[in-house]
């Protein structure tokens, strides 16, 4: 096992790089494509929800509501309208996620101490979004009618009574909810193993293409400095990874230095493992086609959801590592060296 | 003309299905998306695993805890005992939240003091974040009701008689509509019959006109009769077969072992399915001018179809995205075809609500192939 064989295949691979321009910019400005649409254009939080009022009640009472409505981040009021049909119209045509129906008795049961209902309509179509979105709507009807039920206390009983039971909702790890924060390490993985693996299965394949693995077979080189030598590549992968994770985590509200360097380390066993599984695959299919093959687009894409999947599990160890680092690292941000308080009344609702 | 015209469909046809590569292209992305999108990939919380920690075990300690299960939407995975047992639990990721009742709970209920319960999430994932917490809510606020309900009633019957021995609530009744059971499969696999297509139609065309250029028949082509019309024809109406073809098995899928719903009109579908191609084999024409050898337009068509189908609304809504990276989808015709897709599915829609859609799909579709069109006429001379 020679290193200055092994030295020699990896300057060539280097150079054949650089001259296949399109390859080489494919390789780079793809991760980057998808870092800048994670981090910036495409996230799952929901807030500006679209939203029309149909108010059959006409009163200050139902106008607290439509009030609260307005007032709430979460909901933009587009209009109010008369009637079922207009709603139905603005739903299809997806002016509007949510319709806010007040019945004509509404003031009355309330007046009367009765249970007085308001109707949610919602487009399901976005199961997320309109998932997020009940809740928040409900939450906002419960908020307003906790008010309401103190008023009508203090007005006949002339005290109040404290609500019996109240949440305090604490969220670790990411703690403004910013989906940006869960996909962006995710996708450190998902980056790896496209640069690492494309670029090594490219360059198999575009050999057995050109006739030159045969003369390659022909040289002294043995096929252990043959692989060292083309995983010499997945040295690119890491320098890229590694202004790439400094990016995304720039983008990431809580950078964590100490966390870097120990994700780093593990990152490079990802690399090596997917740089030998292009190897592998392209040992038996020499079609520069069947190397792409195992980066389909699709398959990519499910990674950097939660998912149940057991191929390329892989990628889970090493985004679970990720995060058991980001964790730990905005614990230890969160309670310093100190130990947790014994009784932590954590007084913050965040949400 | 006519005959020529279908000989070379027959021979594009043969060509295809005799590549190994082009047959998998034909079965297995719609099948490995279909997978991962109807099976896999789910965001809805069905229920969320939370750890209990009781450190009161009282009666009503008790009471919250049969409402959190009786809610049928939590499953309690661990009673941690010690804070950091609790830690454990949540920085391994095993729970997505714990519940923490603190000692005194009860006694704070009976004197009509406020009690916290700790609703501590873990907001690694931001999504099930939000809809956990707003479930756990819910749970307390039933709980809080009916504590409240009690304490009212005796409190109102002593001080004001029991005619006002009733408070008022305000109820919000829910209703869903177009998918009421919130499944995100509803809403993803729709969205995989447009992926399919793009990817489908957009890399077969590419890679059969790229495939003979590179092996050399593109000259004898020219050499023959045949008209360039004739063979652009030739060469991108057996990819618009494929590409129904496509989309009939992901639509079948889809109805019989998915169950999405289907409350729109089938032929709708078709017609938009046909400008949706026209497009994306504009596309792919134009990729095969730009390449010469199959791997480069491989690698075009996915630098191509990745952003197209991210910033297409498939799994992230186009609008949570900033003011101009909306302008820039207005340029997908992926985003058109997806909401038309996704309205002739859960919500039944018609010409009457889709026709700007379908206008922007007619027109981006026309001026690519045009353009495609003419780039290809100029390379064949």
């Amino acid at each position: 096992m020679s290193l200055r064989r092994t030295r020699a295949i990896a300057r060539k691979e280097f150079l054949h790089i650089l001259r296949d321009a399109r390859s080489l910019i494919a390789a780079i400005a793809q991760p980057v494509l998808m870092l800048l649409l994670f981090g910036y254009a495409l996230s799952l939080d929901v807030d500006r929800i679209p939203t029309v009022i149909y108010d059959l009640d006409r009163t200050p009472l139902s106008g607290a509501l439509i009030k609260d409505f307005r007032g709430s981040r979460y909901f933009e009021v587009m209009g109010e309208v008369r009637g079922y049909a207009p709603i139905e119209r603005d739903m299809e045509s997806r002016r509007a996620l949510l319709g806010v129906v007040i019945p004509a008795d509404y003031s009355k049961n309330l007046a009367a101490g009765r249970t007085a209902q308001v109707q949610l309509l919602l487009d399901g179509s976005d199961s997320n979004t309109a998932s997020i979105a009940k809740g928040y709507a409900e939450g906002l009807i419960q908020t307003y009618a906790d008010q309401q039920r103190r008023q009508a206390q203090i007005q006949r009983t002339g005290s109040a009574l404290a609500a019996p039971v109240e949440a305090q909702v604490r969220v670790w790890y990411n703690t403004n909810l910013v989906s940006r924060d869960y996909i962006v390490p995710g996708l450190i993985a998902v980056i790896l193993m496209i640069i690492a693996g494309m670029l090594t299965s490219l360059t198999i394949a575009r050999e057995w293409e050109n006739g030159t693995m045969e003369q390659l077979l022909s040289t002294p080189v043995r096929p252990m400095e043959m692989a060292l030598g083309k995983l010499s590549l997945l040295r690119l992968g890491l320098g890229g990874y590694g202004d790439r994770f400094d990016c995304g985590s720039g983008r990431l509200s809580r950078p964590h230095e100490r966390q870097l360097a120990a994700t780093a380390y593990r990152q490079r066993g990802v690399s090596v493992r997917s740089a030998g599984l292009g190897t592998f695959h392209l040992r038996r299919q020499p079609h520069p086609i069947g190397g792409l093959s195992t980066q389909h687009p699709d398959v990519l894409f499910a990674r950097v959801f939660a998912v149940r999947v057991h191929l390329f599990a892989q990628q889970y160890a090493v985004r679970d590592s990720i995060f058991r680092f980001i964790r730990a690292g905005q614990v230890f941000h969160q309670y310093g060296e100190r130990n947790l308080p014994k009784r932590s009344r954590a007084g913050v609702v965040v949400v | 003309m006519r005959q020529r015209l279908r000989r070379m469909i027959r021979k594009e046809f043969i060509q295809t299905l005799r590549d190994p590569r082009a047959r998998t292209m034909l079965f297995l992305p719609p099948l490995i998306q279909l997978l991962i999108y109807g099976f896999a990939v789910n965001l809805d919380v069905d229920s969320a695993r939370i750890a209990w920690m009781d450190q009161d075990r009282t009666p009503q300690s008790r009471e919250l805890l049969s409402e959190f299960e009786g809610s049928g939407r939590f499953v309690i995975a661990a009673t941690p005992f010690s804070e950091p047992e609790m830690q454990k639990l949540l920085d391994r990721g095993k729970v997505d939240g714990v519940i923490r009742v603190l000692p005194g709970f009860a006694r704070d209920v009976e004197r009509g003091r406020t009690a916290s319960v700790q609703v501590l999430l873990d907001g690694t994932n931001s999504n099930t974040a939000s809809i956990v917490s707003a479930y756990a809510g819910q749970a307390i606020q039933r709980y809080a009701s009916q504590v409240m309900n009690r304490r009212q009633r005796v409190k109102l019957l002593a001080a004001a008689g029991p005619e006002r021995a009733a408070v008022p609530q305000v109820d919000a009744r829910t209703r869903v509509w177009f998918n009421p059971d919130l499944r995100s499969r509803n809403y993803f696999v729709p969205g995989v019959v447009v992926n399919i297509i793009m990817l489908v139609t957009l890399s077969l065309t590419a890679m059969a006109i790229v495939r003979e250029k590179e092996i050399g028949t593109m000259e004898q082509l020219m050499v023959t009769p045949l008209r360039p019309l004739e063979l652009i024809l030739g060469k991108t109406l057996p990819f618009v077969a494929i590409g129904f073809w496509d989309m009939i098995l992901v639509v079948t899928a889809s109805l019989a072992i998915f169950r999405v719903p289907f409350a729109g009109n089938f032929g709708l579908l078709c017609f938009a399915a046909f400008l949706f191609i026209l497009t994306t084999l504009g596309a792919g024409l134009f990729i095969s001018t730009i390449s010469r050898t199959q791997q480069q337009a491989n690698m075009s068509t996915f630098l191509l179809f990745q952003p197209f189908m991210m910033l297409s609304g498939f799994t992230f809504p186009i609008r949570n995205m900033p003011e101009a990276v909306q302008w820039f989808t207005y340029l997908n015709p992926m985003r058109y075809f997806m909401e038309i897709v996704r309205g002739i599915f859960l919500r039944g829609s018609g010409i009457d609500t889709l026709w700007p859609d379908l206008l922007a799909l007619g027109g981006l579709g026309a001026t690519v192939l045009w353009m495609s069109v003419r780039r290809f006429h100029k390379q064949l001379e």
